[in-house]
């Protein structure tokens, strides 16, 4: 278990646009996307592997994400690419939501990953 | 007729089924003789073949077209064709003042019959247009026509037709015949 | 390019004639879509086109394609070409995207026009994004009407729009919102013939008796065409109108006694609509805004607001023209009315319509006689019993080609000595 991982405010589950992700900076590391389908929600990585997009600027499809530079898709439930060009998978991290808000299990140290 | 799941055509509905040869014939023969009468600009006996309740459609994007929705090219009720048939009628209608000269084939026929006694006939057509009143030019009118027709008097009343042309989306040139 | 052409708009336009090399020399056509386009303020769209955040569609400043976007930060206007090797960024002619990415190598745009992304960077590591932005479009929108130029230093577009302004808010108004929802479909009819005889025919009332004699023969519903196809010149009351900068119009106005007879149907037809306009512009206001119509206004240089259609007037050569239209659906009014708009939407305008279809067939006549046979043509009718109204409008009977000559004075300003 990564003992530098702590469970993260995200954002208030309202904050969460409709169709898109809401994208949150964590001090000196990668920023993080937050994502709604239905009553599920999903935060991952918000750089996509393929090029310097933002995720949380792309549109969701079912448990998709699309990529709004190049049309790639990674499953959002897993980080597993769904579409090409995207062929890494991105980060995904476990959520729980609690009194409206968003939080997810991340490593917020400022060593390295 | 016993048609197993595996080999069903996709367009075939429950209620839709083949006509026989004699049916196939017939309503061939009367969609060749409509196609020939809007060619030569007989009107008037095109007119007689309509019923009561026609409409003709042209849609502007036949690919999710809603008559109540989307401006059409041509949406025409039994009222607003009298008009155009009228209109036609003057000898002043400048679109087809010369009519331009015309021949239409029509293909890949397909004929259905619905409840209630109704024919459902699809066809590939493409007109070939002489634009004689302006630009002297060949036009070419490709696209996917389908007739719905009742029997009548011992032949058959158009209740509508649509046409489906493959650039409606497109810029087109003036469309002043009965296509 | 200047010079190139040895069409002088100086020597070949004047008051009351033009020559027609106007419509038919096509180097005077390529100067045309830069000064006269690409140069000015075009209508490129409606803003219900583009409701959402990253909508957009195709659509053409002059013959230059442009997408038109709304972003994040309002609408945005760019060339839709790339600014590495030339591609065209976006071939789909409607969709939503956050932000543009070109087919041919991959490079990513936002909608400002900003280049955000190479593909395989380190082998482009010499090149300057900054200066590698795509060529974007001043826009302005004035209710709802997407206004855009390549000239940044364009004046402002209310400037421009002039006593044409008033058109717009004449069909604005009709909605109790004051606001147009148009639909998702656009017709678009070919003309053979040149982008000028199509606004010039917009504001010309003495053709209508001519052109359009068999659909006033054919139909049998009354209205505003028995006024207009009047055998007596002194009987029609419409008039034609120059509104400056180029702007034209006609106004039936004077041949309706009664509220929605612009519409053809009975004042009381639409009771819910009635009282919807009475409550937002108040009982009088709203008989008299009813009673008016819409307006028949031509903004030049490519708009026509044609009463119950939204047309649009696209250039593709000297002699090709498309002319877009879409029925002018109001936001905020019963279905039945919009019903009814759609359905008129269908009569008047486009390939197979009852009025534009001979339109086009006269201004391909006319296009292949001047090309075959230049001369001068007259547009003097009128002259000598015109009127001057305030804010510098000069108006006169309908059949009178004031419209015309207002026009063409505009387009000769354009092009100093």
């Amino acid at each position: 278990m990564d003992t530098n991982r702590t469970w993260t405010r995200v954002c208030e589950i309202d904050e969460i646009p409709e169709d898109m992700g809401f994208k949150l900076e964590i001090g000196g590391r990668d920023a993080v996307a937050a994502f709604r389908v239905g009553d599920e929600f999903f935060v991952v990585a918000d750089r996509c592997t393929h090029g310097a997009a933002s995720l949380a600027e792309g549109f969701i499809e079912g448990f998709e994400i699309e990529c709004p530079f190049h049309g790639g898709k990674f499953d959002l439930r897993t980080g597993e690419p769904a579409a090409f060009p995207c062929v890494q998978p991105i980060a995904v991290f476990p959520t729980r939501v609690e009194d409206g808000q968003l939080y997810a299990l991340i490593d917020t140290s400022d060593d390295g990953h | 007729m016993n048609i197993s799941n595996a080999g069903e055509p996709a367009a075939m509905k429950d209620d839709v089924s083949y006509v026989s040869d004699s049916e196939y014939r017939a309503v061939s023969e009367f969609i060749f003789h409509e196609c020939q009468l809007a060619d030569e600009g007989r009107w008037e006996e095109w007119e007689a073949l309509l019923a009561d309740d026609m409409h003709y459609w042209v849609p502007a994007n036949p690919d999710d077209a809603d008559p109540n929705l989307d401006v059409s090219i041509i949406n025409d009720n039994r009222s607003r064709l009298a008009t155009r048939l009228r209109q036609l009628k003057t000898g002043t209608r400048h679109s087809q003042a010369p009519r331009s000269i015309m021949r239409r084939m029509i293909a890949n026929l397909v004929v259905r019959k619905s409840i209630p006694e109704e024919f459902e006939v699809e066809a590939n057509f493409v007109v070939y247009e002489f634009q004689r009143q302006s630009t002297m030019e060949l036009c070419q009118w490709p696209g996917r026509v389908r007739y719905r027709l009742r029997d009548k008097d011992g032949s058959f009343e158009i209740a509508s037709k649509r046409v489906d042309l493959i650039m409606a989306s497109g810029g087109l040139p003036t469309l002043g015949f009965i296509i | 390019m200047d010079g190139n052409t040895a069409l002088n708009r100086q020597t070949c336009i004047e008051n009351g004639r033009v020559h027609s090399s106007v419509y038919t020399d096509w180097q005077a056509f390529a100067e045309e879509m830069r000064v006269v386009f690409e140069n000015n303020w075009v209508f490129v769209a409606h803003e219900s086109e583009i409701p959402k955040p990253g909508d957009f569609i195709r659509r053409t400043i002059g013959v230059q394609p442009v997408v038109v976007t709304r972003a994040p930060d309002g609408i945005r206007v760019f060339a839709n070409r790339c600014s590495h090797r030339g591609n065209l960024i976006c071939a789909e002619e409607r969709g939503r995207k956050r932000a543009f990415s070109c087919q041919y190598h991959g490079w990513v745009f936002a909608p400002d026009g900003e280049l955000l992304d190479i593909p395989f960077p380190e082998g482009c590591a010499g090149i300057d994004k900054s200066k590698h932005g795509l060529k974007t479009a001043k826009v302005s929108v004035y209710r709802g009407f997407i206004f855009a130029s390549f000239n940044h230093d364009v004046p402002p577009l209310e400037e421009h729009l002039g006593n044409g302004r008033q058109a717009l808010d004449r069909a604005a108004n009709l909605s109790p919102s004051g606001s147009h929802s148009i639909g998702r479909t656009w017709i678009r009819h070919m003309f053979r013939a040149n982008w000028k005889m199509l606004s010039e025919n917009e504001a010309d009332g003495y053709h209508v008796t001519f052109v359009h004699d068999s659909f006033a023969k054919a139909i049998n519903i009354e209205g505003k065409y028995d006024n207009i196809l009047s055998d007596e010149e002194e009987g029609v009351s419409a008039v034609c109108r120059d509104l400056g900068n180029g702007h034209t119009e006609l106004d039936y106005e004077a041949t309706y006694s009664r509220p929605m007879e612009w519409l053809g149907v009975a004042e009381d037809r639409y009771p819910e609509y009635t009282e919807a306009m009475n409550q937002a512009y108040g009982p009088e206001n709203a008989r008299e805004i009813m009673r008016k119509g819409p307006p028949h206004t031509f903004i030049f240089p490519n708009l026509f607001v044609a009463e119950t259609c939204l047309v649009m007037i696209q250039p593709l050569s000297v002699g090709e023209t498309v002319n877009w239209h879409t029925p002018l659906l109001l936001k905020d009014v019963p279905d039945a009315l919009n019903q009814r708009i759609l359905r008129q939407g269908e009569v008047a305008m486009g390939p197979s319509a009852f009025l534009t279809a001979d339109d086009a067939i006269i201004a391909e006549r006319q296009w292949r006689a001047l090309a075959g046979s230049p001369g001068w043509l007259d547009i003097s009718r009128g002259a000598d019993r015109e009127s001057a109204k305030p804010e510098g409008v000069v108006e006169s009977h309908y059949t009178d080609e004031t419209s015309n000559r207002g026009f063409w004075n505009h387009y000769k300003s354009l092009f100093p000595a």
